[in-house]
């Protein structure tokens, strides 16, 4: 950062892979993150937009209830739940009536990671509710009509009907959500500060630490540069994949 | 004045050398006589940043050919700022400089020499001498230290009362302390807030082992048996329930605001604390020194200074502000406010007015068996990774030489990157 600058060529990625105590940590650290948040997250969205779908009433105040979690800030969402999972939180007042004594989630290392996803969840499902919800309404009905004359269940209609109308959306939300929580920041930085020990840090979080608290650009580039390349691959993937199972009509 | 812990800090790579940015010092002027200089300086709130103002004001006063460009920022993101604009060799010509971080930003600044020293009239034998030894590197001086605390222990008088204490005397003891903690503990209640930083930590082995995390030349010793003593000892507190357990976070302020709220009974933090505290509490408090351990009280100092920027074109102006800035008139006007602590010995009783008489005792006797608190070039790392691995060790799932020795070699690794 101060001083002379040097071209090192590839020494930066040759110091992150081998020598580097944290970086594959951090990437294990965010993969766990991804592989919970993300199944979590299209269940949930997809459960509660089947849920409020025409039938029911008040159907727009569930989805305005359901999505203002995904407007609100999510600095000021963390430091909410920071302020409910502490150890002298609401949570752990309503712990103790369940006799249970040390409630102290943020305390541990399994702990810390299931605040952030469950953190997570609760800001980031509102988005994905509200584009399946928007798909499920674009179902035309007479294909439903069509399965149930044919003797289709519901579960049947929902697996051959709905999965198949609604796989436009579910790839949006799939590529978004994905590239969104591997670039997950603001919920360790917020609720845990990476820790206990390093079991919070993400990889954005440590190429922030690198770069912005310890001045080292040069390792916080490549760690930016393998994430680039982590997220371009899986979405390169994931449009070759859509042609199988993305039907557009 | 500020907290001295957790925050970035420059992880000097190996190519130490010259700030070689050219760049004219952040826009620092010459015209018609009057030298413009840009002042760079962390302030977190409304309060602070006026009373920096004054500041200025004194300086444009005492020199009419002078003027101050006043920049400011929070704590944290000052070093942020610092660093980017460091790289851009645009950084303001006075900086405002904290003694466990002058080692990471040595490069930027420009070294003190005695003759530039008595030049703009700064003569460092009035001034506190573990300050002045907090604000050199390797020998050189590369600020002038406005400020000081030695670390104090925090504690609820009405909370001592009501378990039928003794407030702590002057020589009390670990043993003392421990007890203390025990008998006020239970009912949601913790007799000790701790703080997992590093300098807290330093607090306890120095009194319980007589040395401190940081060799004398600068090298990282986490794994020092004082040190492993000290984790010992806190994770015992925790352990029998005489301390909270701890929650990962990010917030430097927990411990204290525990105090504040009265979920604790004591606390150890810095007398740049004691304004937000008479502030905030509703209860009756008193300031103690860090308990007695084998060898007698010891306990860290840290504390702030400015300091000239190495690119600045105009040093010896920038100098003669400084001289203002760490004057007697300055320091007295913050030590009314309750802003910081004098690093000059003789404004330093300006500080014991109204409500901060109660911490006259403590700070003269904390004064007498303070420490600099050493750094390391990446105190910050040292730092973050201690902050974050203390929270698993305190809560007793890591053994106090597995979690020193992991921050340790983490940082020594990192270091060399």
């Amino acid at each position: 950062m101060f001083g002379e600058r040097t071209f090192v060529g590839f020494q930066n990625f040759v110091t992150i892979f081998t020598s580097d105590p944290m970086f594959w940590r951090t990437v294990g650290n965010t993969l766990l993150f991804v592989v919970l948040y993300v199944p979590l997250n299209f269940v949930l969205a997809l459960g509660l937009a089947l849920w409020i779908s025409p039938r029911i009433r008040g159907r727009g105040l569930y989805r305005l209830l359901f999505f203002l979690p995904a407007v609100t800030p999510i600095v000021a969402n963390a430091l909410v739940w920071r302020l409910l999972v502490q150890p002298n939180g609401v949570f752990a007042d309503i712990a103790s009536w369940f006799g249970v004594e040390q409630f102290n989630p943020l305390g541990t290392e399994t702990g810390a990671m299931a605040a952030v996803v469950v953190m997570s969840l609760w800001q980031g499902f509102g988005y994905n509710m509200l584009v399946f919800s928007a798909g499920l309404d674009s179902i035309p009905d007479h294909l439903y009509e069509a399965a149930s004359l044919d003797g289709a269940s519901a579960p049947r209609r929902f697996w051959h009907v709905t999965l198949p109308m609604l796989s436009p959306s579910l790839f949006f939300a799939a590529v978004m959500t994905l590239i969104t929580s591997f670039q997950v920041f603001a919920q360790p930085y917020v609720l845990t500060g990476g820790g206990p020990g390093v079991a919070t840090t993400t990889m954005v979080m440590y190429l922030y630490q690198r770069g912005f608290q310890l001045f080292d650009l040069g390792t916080a580039s490549a760690v930016a540069t393998v994430l680039f390349a982590i997220i371009a691959l899986i979405t390169a993937v994931q449009f070759l994949g859509q042609r199988k199972w993305v039907h557009y009509e | 004045m500020k907290r001295f812990v957790g925050a970035p800090l420059a992880a000097v790579g190996a190519l130490a050398l010259l700030a070689g940015c050219s760049g004219g010092g952040g826009g620092s002027t010459q015209e018609d006589g009057v030298t413009t200089l840009t002042f760079s300086m962390w302030a977190g709130s409304t309060p602070e940043t006026e009373a920096l103002e004054t500041l200025v004001g004194l300086v444009e006063a005492e020199y009419p050919n002078i003027q101050l460009e006043l920049e400011t920022a929070p704590f944290n993101d000052y070093w942020t700022r610092l660093a980017a604009q460091a790289s851009g060799g645009t950084e303001a010509c006075i900086l405002g400089v904290q003694s466990p971080r002058a080692t990471s930003i040595r490069e930027l600044l420009l070294p003190l020499d005695d003759r530039m020293l008595a030049d703009a009239g700064i003569d460092l034998a009035e001034f506190d001498s573990a300050i002045v030894e907090g604000t050199q590197v390797d020998g050189e001086q590369v600020a002038v230290p406005y400020d000081l605390g030695p670390l104090i222990v925090f504690y609820n008088a009405d909370a001592f009362a009501e378990a039928g204490l003794d407030a702590p005397a002057e020589d009390w003891t670990v043993d003392d302390f421990s007890e203390a903690a025990a008998a006020l503990s239970g009912d949601g209640k913790y007799g000790y807030a701790i703080n997992p930083t590093v300098d807290t930590t330093t607090a306890w082995s120095l009194t319980l082992g007589g040395e401190q995390g940081v060799a004398a030349d600068g090298s990282l010793q986490l794994t020092d048996p004082a040190m492993v003593e000290a984790v010992a000892y806190l994770q015992g507190l925790v352990a029998d329930g005489s301390a909270p357990q701890l929650p990962a976070t990010s917030d430097s302020y927990n411990a204290l605001n525990s105090f504040v709220a009265g979920d604790a009974a004591m606390a150890i933090d810095g007398p740049w604390q004691l304004a937000y505290v008479a502030e905030q509490v509703a209860f009756e408090y008193g300031v103690a020194l860090i308990p007695a351990g084998p060898n007698g009280s010891a306990t860290p100092v840290a504390g702030s200074g400015y300091g000239v920027s190495a690119s600045c074109e105009y040093p010896e102006e920038a100098l003669q502000a400084i001289s203002v800035l760490t004057g007697p008139e300055a320091q007295t006007a913050l030590a009314e406010q309750g802003r910081a602590f004098p690093s000059r010995t003789a404004e330093q009783p300006a500080y014991y007015q109204g409500a901060f008489a109660i911490a006259e005792d403590t700070l003269s006797a904390a004064g007498a068996t303070g420490e600099a608190l050493r750094s390391t070039a990446n105190f910050t790392q040292v730092n973050t990774l201690f902050n974050q691995y203390a929270v698993s060790a305190l809560n007793g799932d890591m053994t106090a030489e597995d979690f020193l020795g992991t921050v340790q070699s983490q940082t020594e690794a990192g270091a060399g990157q």
